[in-house]
């Protein structure tokens, strides 16, 4: 395997400026990566990788280019340097281009990001574990249709004209699990997401899996229902993922994208929610000390018991309001231009209950939401969501009943998470840059398949 | 590239040698071209470089893959050697599943035909073809803000057997999209569109911009002043895009081979059942000249036509070399991969619904009273395909009375079980259309490729509408 020590990104800059660049920036990525993958309760594949992606943002003069991709070599590098200068040179002048990030450097608060023995894990322990959740199923009367467990480690790497290097290591462990009842119909897809292996958070993500694909077996269509919508912890994430997200990045503001524009220092949502953004949570995805420029990541209260207090910013939408990046400048590819996004949204409810069955008692009539499709279609500029339950639970009396399918759920995100949150639970889960834990709102439609 | 296939040989004999009942190879160089035009920017213009060899070893049935960016003979070695010993950690844990690489493949070499290269074409060209979409869009009054992309790959592989299989893939492919935001008393609303094709710059250069982009400005125009309906079921007649979605998502996925194996597919043990009425013939096809080029999978397999299900009823399942003996048909060409590294799964290519007799005016008379879907704005679907449940973002719609288009409708969602919309199914068109994209594709297990889809209009009853 190609070394990536081999890449002085210092030297790439040297060579960048030499070459006619203004202003360069660098982004040197390397991930080692183990999956096993198992169909039908049978490990049938295991895949090694190693990719080093280096990614070159130049400008010359008012106009800015990238280029990259993977590399190994140092004369590879140089050449993405050189396309990199070429598209620059030809690309249109940016009349609000304000440099690449100056405050370069390192958060002052600390987090956990990398873990010793998720990096050294080898592939036969990976094997092993997985061996043990399909054990686990043997007595539940499921079986594990499909299972993925990959553990990665690497480091990033940030330089630009104005500081650095800064540099980053991390791991991370992801497990999916999609689990049948034999020969039944149904199924359930559950998983677990950190920077570190835990091996009883991935045996409490298995039997989830097996008692949820149970109840999948024998969920039927409802019809049309009424009441409270529960969204489980991941399905509150990924519908705030969806809607919330992109609606309070500084850049969709400031081109007419956002539903928030204008509003800052307004009740927006309800005033139970408060939402922080929180680079400094142990273990999570989202969780950093740089962001993607080379800024210095920071917590910072996004909504306050509803209020919109700010957006997100990285250096250009800053730059564009005369204010500092909030360290929240992340990129598609190490080679892309930057765009405001959340480290780790941390959203809390007040008054939330200590679980899902307390939260859930005091609700008459309603739908737990346990796993959808669709939701990541919900439409960020109008709010409007779009969803369709594969598992919900019905909720009758304050306690959690027959399992239930195939029911669009639709409606204005900021009507019913401004006016409708009636609580919520204490059981987060972060999925994709947001933790959320469970919660109940009302005015969502709930359309059935049953005729 | 050429260069490397005998040492990459020399490494599948190695561990062909060493116990491995098969081993394969992809070796891959990809180039990538995107430039974003924001409003009043380029926001951004990035070009990226993918290269490298991917190894697959069959050992007692199992499969170890491993990858490298290094092409020198020991490099390719090693990483040989390293999928072999994937391959023997899971097999001394679990029990043999049986053979699994069946056939041999041929050599060939196929390339996708293009004029210009979207590479060679001066920057200043690309750009202003962006500027020119977007003021057009932002002249039309109600649009807010306006984004174009311009897109351009050129993908190519060759696929090495160590049963002495080598073909050579290589295509090149274009694209423009284009989203404008329109405000209205009702609030904001995105409506976007896009025209892509295997093909060099000679396709995008005779796109008619200006009157492209103004019909998309003024789609999102009408989008932010319509009404969201309300939920429930209704008569719908599909535009064929929309037709693409529900066929690529709602049935396609259900028809890929690893699920059905998997036990995680609605259509398992349904070869020969009647889904849909005798006017349903769906296929996938590598080879639609309006669709993805996909002449080979990623295993070597040749990749023709596909009758998935014929005269409404399901003929084969996608199949890759080791599903395919699992099922007892033959494999499909379907076994595809992201890139180099990435383990083969089955994948479409382009799925379609085959024409019908309707003249699209004739299905709109049929339908009377209901909704007319159009797919401007969607942003794409999803589906469980063990349950055979799906669901889409579908674009602006309108309200149909008597066959005329009357009020636009807006936040529209279809969902539903896909064996229940089959046999709703009542006319099929005449006006098959089919469509790809070089910014998006399919993704599934992490991997996303490209693919196409379509169909023409068809009129379908009593399909769940989601909205208010």
């Amino acid at each position: 395997m190609p070394s990536s020590e081999s890449i002085d990104v210092e030297r790439l800059i040297g060579y960048a400026i030499r070459e006619g660049a203004g202003e360069v920036e660098v982004t040197l990525t390397h991930t080692r990566s183990t999956v096993v993958q198992a169909k039908n309760n049978i490990i049938d594949r295991s895949v090694t990788s190693e990719t080093t992606l280096l990614g070159v943002r130049v400008s010359v003069g008012r106009k800015t280019g990238g280029a990259g991709g993977e590399i190994s070599t140092m004369g590879q590098a140089k050449k993405i340097v050189d396309k990199a200068i070429k598209i620059a040179r030809s690309a249109q002048e940016d009349p609000y281009w304000p440099g690449f990030n100056p405050n370069v450097g390192i958060a002052s608060e600390s987090v956990e990001l990398y873990d010793k023995r998720t990096a050294s894990v080898s592939v036969d322990e990976l094997v092993g574990l997985l061996r043990d959740q399909i054990a686990l199923l043997g007595d539940s009367k499921v079986v594990a249709s499909e299972a993925s467990l990959r553990v990665s480690t690497g480091y990033t790497i940030y330089a630009s004209v104005h500081g650095g290097p800064v540099r980053e290591e991390a791991t991370s462990a992801a497990y999916t699990i999609e689990a049948k009842p034999h020969g039944g119909e149904g199924g359930y897809v559950d998983w677990y997401l950190k920077r570190r292996l835990e091996t009883g958070r991935i045996e409490d993500t298995t039997r989830r899996a097996a008692r949820r694909a149970l109840d999948s077996g024998r969920a039927k269509p409802a019809g049309d229902l009424k009441g409270h919508v529960i969204f489980e912890s991941g399905e509150a994430a990924s519908i705030i993922m969806t809607i919330l997200v992109p609606a309070i990045s500084a850049y969709n503001v400031q081109q007419g994208r956002s539903p928030l524009a204008g509003r800052l220092g307004e009740q927006v949502l309800s005033e139970r929610l408060t939402v922080v953004d929180d680079p400094f949570m142990p273990y999570e995805t989202g969780s950093a000390v740089f962001d993607d420029e080379g800024h210095p990541t920071s917590r910072k209260s996004v909504f306050s018991r509803g209020v919109l207090e700010t957006f997100l910013y990285d250096h250009y939408t800053a730059s564009r309001e005369g204010r500092e990046s909030t360290g929240n400048g992340f990129r598609r590819a190490p080679w892309s231009s930057p765009s405001p996004a959340p480290t780790n949204l941390d959203v809390r409810v007040e008054g939330s209950k200590p679980t899902l069955e307390e939260a859930v008692s005091s609700v008459d009539e309603g739908l737990l939401v346990v796993s959808t499709i669709g939701s990541w279609l919900s439409n960020p500029v109008s709010g409007q969501i779009n969803s369709t339950v594969t598992l919900g639970y019905i909720v009758r009396g304050g306690s959690i009943e027959e399992p239930v399918k195939s029911i669009a759920l639709g409606g204005n995100f900021y009507e019913a998470f401004k006016s409708g949150v009636a609580g919520g639970a204490s059981d987060k889960r972060c999925l994709f840059g947001v933790c959320s834990p469970s919660i109940i709102v009302e005015g969502i439609s709930m359309a059935g398949a049953k005729r | 590239m050429d260069e490397i296939v005998g040492n990459v040989q020399d490494a599948l004999t190695r561990v062909t040698r060493m116990g491995a009942e098969y081993a394969d190879a992809r070796i891959q160089a990809y180039e990538y071209e995107l430039i974003v035009y924001d409003k009043n920017r380029v926001s951004d213009y990035s070009y990226s470089t993918t290269r490298g060899v991917g190894f697959r070893v069959f050992y007692a049935g199992r499969q170890g893959y491993a990858s490298t960016t290094a092409t020198d003979k020991q490099s390719l070695v090693e990483a040989a050697l390293q999928a072999l010993k994937n391959a023997k950690a899971i097999a001394a844990a679990s029990k043999p599943s049986g053979p699994t690489a069946d056939s041999a493949i041929g050599k060939d070499t196929a390339e996708s035909s293009y004029k210009v290269d979207p590479f060679t074409v001066p920057e200043e060209d690309k750009i202003g073809l962006l500027r020119k979409a977007v003021e057009t869009a932002l002249a039309v009054d109600g649009v807010v803000s306006a984004i174009a992309r311009f897109g351009a790959q050129k993908d190519r592989r060759i696929i090495v057997s160590s049963d002495g299989g080598l073909v050579r893939v290589s295509s090149v492919t274009t694209g423009l999209s284009l989203a404008a935001v329109a405000r209205s008393e009702k609030g904001l609303e995105i409506v976007g569109d896009s025209w892509s094709r295997v093909s060099g710059w000679e396709y995008v250069s005779s796109l008619d911009v200006d009157s492209l982009s103004a019909e998309t400005a003024r789609l999102s125009v009408e989008a932010s002043r319509a009404s969201v309906p309300r939920s429930g079921r209704y008569t719908v007649v599909l535009e064929p895009e929309v037709v693409g979605l529900l066929m690529h998502e709602a049935l396609g996925h259900a028809s890929e081979g690893d699920l059905v194996v998997a036990g995680a597919s609605i259509l398992r043990g349904r070869l020969g059942e009647r889904l849909a009425g005798e006017h349903v013939t769906v296929v996938d096809d590598g080879l639609h000249p309006d669709g993805y080029y996909v002449p080979y999978d990623d295993e070597g397999v040749r990749k023709g036509k596909t009758v998935v299900i014929e005269k409404g009823v399901l003929r084969r399942y996608l199949a890759g070399r080791a599903e395919a003996a699992v099922l007892g048909q033959d494999p499909t060409g379907n076994s595809r991969v992201m890139n180099y590294k990435s383990p083969i799964l089955v994948r479409q290519t382009n799925y379609y619904i085959e024409p019908g007799d309707w003249k699209p005016e004739e299905i709109m008379e049929e339908a009377g009273n209901a909704i007319y879907v159009t797919a401007k704005g969607s942003k794409g679907g999803e589906v469980d395909p063990a349950a055979g449940t799906f669901t889409f973002s579908v674009g602006i719609s309108w309200e149909l009375e008597k066959g005329e288009r009357k009020r636009p409708l807006r936040g529209v969602t279809l969902s539903g079980m896909i064996l229940d919309v089959l046999k709703s199914i009542r006319a099929v068109g005449s006006d098959l259309k089919v469509k790809t994209s070089v910014f998006g594709g399919c993704g599934k297990n992490g991997q996303l490729v490209r693919v196409g889809d379509g169909g023409p209009h068809l009129l379908v009853e009593n399909l769940v509408i989601g909205g208010r």
